[in-house]
C-alpha cells in the first residue's frame, strides 16, 4: 500500500479513537448481532432435530464464516456502500477525488477505515472457533480453509460493492441493489444450499458465488456432500470464479468512471 | 385534530416521492421471503408441528414478517435524532400543537406509506402463490388491519423513544446498534417467538416488543385474536405515556446552541 493511502487510513483511525465510547458502542452491537445470528439455528435445530440434515453447530459454522468475511470487507468498504458513495457523487465530492493523483478506488477504501468491523469480523471468527471445537474438526487443515473462505467472502462482498458504486455513476439509487445482493447473498449462505431450490443454489454458486465461498468450503471442512454438483471437489475453482467475478466489478467500476459526467455543483 | 391529519398525509405524500427505495426494499423483502419460506418448508417435512405452529401458520409468520420489516427498520431512523443533535429540532418547539403528536403523525404518515405499498402487496402475492392463514371474513381482515396499524403506531412510538436518546449523548446512534441485536431478536425477526425456550418465550409472545410482530402474526392466523389486539393496543398506550414522558423532560433539558 502507498504511502498516500497509508496516511489517509491512519488518520482515519486516529479520528475514531477520538470518540472510544461511540467505538466501543457500536463495536459492542456487532458482536451482539453476531451472536443472535448464531442463536438462531441452535434454537430452530432444538425444535426440528436438524436443518436438512445439519446440526446447529455446522450450521453455525456457515453464519460464521459469512460475518467474519462481511465484517473483513466493511473495515475498508464504508467508503464505498451505496449509502456514502451515493452521497459522494450526488454531491460532488468525486469531482475532488478525481483531480488527485491517486487511485479513486484506493482513495475510497482507505479513508473511510471503520474499525467496529473488526469486531464483527472477530466475533464471526469466534463463532467459527467454537462450532469447529464443538465438532471436532479444528485442525490447521481446516483452519487454512476456514480463513481462505473468510478472506474470499470478503473479497465477494467488496466485489458487489465496487458493483454498486459502479451502478452509481448511472442512477445514485440503482446501486442499493448491489446492497441487496451482498447482503441477500449472505442472508442465504447463513443456511444450508439444501434448503433452497437447485436454480437458485446454481444462481448463488457460480453467478454470484457466495455459495463457493462459504459453503463449499464448509463441506470440505465437514468432509460432507452437498445436494447435486455441489461438493468439496469444487473447492478449486473457487480462485477461479472469484476472480472472474471481481475482476468483472473492477471492470464495471471503470466503464462507469469513464461515464461519470460529474454532478453536484 | 386536522393539523394532525394533514401531516399524516404530508408524511404519507412525502414517502411517496422516494419510488427507486421503494422498488429495492420490495426486491429485499421479497427475496428474504423466498429464502426464509425455503428454510421453513425444508424444517417442516421433519415436524408437521412445532411449539404450536405448523407449516401453514409459520408461513403466515414469515410473509407477515415481509409486511412489517419496511414498516418497523425505516431508512429515515435517524433524522429525529440528528435533528436534536444538530439544533434544528428547535423549529419544532416553536410550531403550534404538541410537539411529540406532530412528530408522530408524520412519522406515522410515511410508515403508511412504507405499510401500504411495500408490505400489503406482498402479502397479498404471497397468499394467492403459498398456502397461508390468513383471515377471510370481514371482521377478521378489519382485526388484521388494525393489528398491522397498531404495529405502525408501536414502531413510531419505539424510533421517537430510541431518538430522544440524542437528547442526553451524543453516541445516540452506539446505543442504537447496541441494542439493534436484542430488538431484532427478542421481536421475533429471526424467529418466531413460539421457538424461545421457557420464559424468553413469555417476554416475546407478550412483552413490549410483542406489537412488532407476534400480536400481528397471531391475528392474522386466528388465535386468540382478540386478545392480541387487546395486548398489542395496551403496549401502545403504555409507550405513549413513556414517550409523552420523555418528550417533557427532554423538552425541559433542551439546550440550543447558535443563534
Amino acid at each position: 500500500m502507498g504511502s498516500p493511502y497509508g496516511a489517509l487510513a491512519g488518520a482515519k483511525l486516529r479520528s475514531l479513537a477520538s470518540s472510544p465510547r461511540l467505538l466501543m458502542l457500536r463495536s459492542a452491537g456487532d458482536v451482539v448481532i453476531v451472536a443472535m445470528e448464531a442463536l438462531a439455528p441452535l434454537l430452530l435445530v432444538s425444535r426440528f432435530g436438524s436443518i436438512a440434515g445439519w446440526s446447529g453447530p455446522e450450521v453455525v459454522m456457515l453464519i460464521g464464516v459469512a460475518r467474519t468475511g462481511e465484517g473483513l470487507a466493511l473495515i475498508v468498504g464504508r467508503g464505498i456502500d451505496p449509502n456514502t458513495f451515493g452521497d459522494t457523487v450526488r454531491l460532488g465530492r468525486f469531482d475532488q477525488i478525481l483531480t488527485r493523483p491517486v487511485s479513486p478506488l484506493l482513495w475510497l477504501l482507505t479513508s473511510d477505515v471503520e474499525l467496529r468491523f473488526v469486531f464483527r469480523a472477530v466475533a464471526g471468527a469466534g463463532v467459527v472457533l467454537w462450532s469447529a471445537h464443538s465438532l471436532g474438526v479444528l485442525s490447521p487443515g481446516t483452519a487454512a480453509v476456514l480463513a481462505a473462505a473468510a478472506v474470499s467472502s470478503a473479497v465477494f462482498v467488496l466485489s458487489t460493492l465496487v458493483i454498486g458504486a459502479a451502478m452509481t455513476f448511472r442512477t445514485v439509487e440503482g446501486s442499493d441493489f448491489a446492497l441487496l445482493l451482498s447482503n441477500g447473498g449472505m442472508g442465504l449462505a447463513a443456511f444450508p444450499l439444501e434448503v433452497y431450490s437447485s436454480a437458485l443454489r446454481l444462481i448463488f454458486t457460480f453467478l454470484v458465488p457466495v455459495g463457493l465461498c462459504v459453503y463449499v468450503p464448509v463441506l470440505t471442512v465437514l468432509d460432507r456432500d452437498g445436494p447435486g454438483l455441489l461438493g468439496p471437489g469444487l473447492l478449486p475453482l473457487l480462485p477461479i470464479v472469484l476472480g472472474v467475478f471481481g475482476g468483472l466489478s473492477l471492470l464495471a467500476w471503470r466503464r462507469g468512471i469513464r461515464h461519470y459526467e460529474s454532478t453536484g455543483s | 385534530m386536522g393539523g394532525y391529519a394533514a401531516l399524516y398525509w404530508a408524511g404519507f405524500r412525502r414517502q411517496s416521492r422516494y419510488v427507486a427505495s421503494l422498488t429495492v426494499g420490495i426486491a429485499a423483502n421479497v427475496f428474504f421471503g423466498i429464502i426464509r419460506s425455503a428454510l421453513f418448508v425444508t424444517l417442516y417435512r421433519q415436524r408437521d408441528q412445532v411449539a404450536g405452529l405448523d407449516i401453514t401458520a409459520v408461513l403466515t409468520y414469515v410473509w407477515i414478517l415481509q409486511v412489517v420489516f419496511g414498516v418497523v427498520f425505516i431508512s429515515w431512523i435517524w433524522e429525529f435524532a440528528d435533528s436534536v443533535r444538530s439544533g434544528d429540532f428547535a423549529a419544532e418547539l416553536v410550531r403550534p400543537g404538541a410537539v411529540l403528536g406532530r412528530l408522530l403523525a408524520v412519522d406515522l404518515g410515511r410508515s403508511s406509506f412504507a405499510l401500504a405499498t411495500r408490505g400489503l402487496p406482498q402479502l397479498v402475492v404471497a397468499g394467492i402463490v403459498l398456502d397461508l392463514r390468513l383471515p377471510t371474513t370481514p371482521p377478521g381482515v378489519v382485526m388484521l388491519a388494525l393489528s398491522l396499524a397498531l404495529c405502525a403506531v408501536a414502531a413510531s412510538e419505539l424510533r421517537f423513544l430510541f431518538g430522544s436518546l440524542a437528547f442526553w449523548t451524543p453516541d445516540y446512534r452506539g446505543w442504537w446498534t447496541m441494542l439493534f441485536g436484542f430488538l431484532w431478536f427478542t421481536g421475533g425477526f429471526l424467529v418466531p417467538v413460539e421457538f424461545f425456550p421457557g420464559a424468553l418465550r413469555w417476554i416475546g409472545e407478550y412483552g413490549p416488543l410483542s406489537g412488532l410482530l407476534a400480536m400481528p402474526v397471531r391475528v392474522a392466523t386466528g388465535r386468540g385474536a382478540a386478545s392480541a389486539l387487546a395486548v398489542q393496543a395496551c403496549w401502545v398506550l403504555i409507550a405513549a405515556a413513556a414517550c409523552h414522558a420523555v418528550m417533557a423532560t427532554a423538552e425541559r433539558r433542551m439546550v440550543i446552541h447558535g443563534g
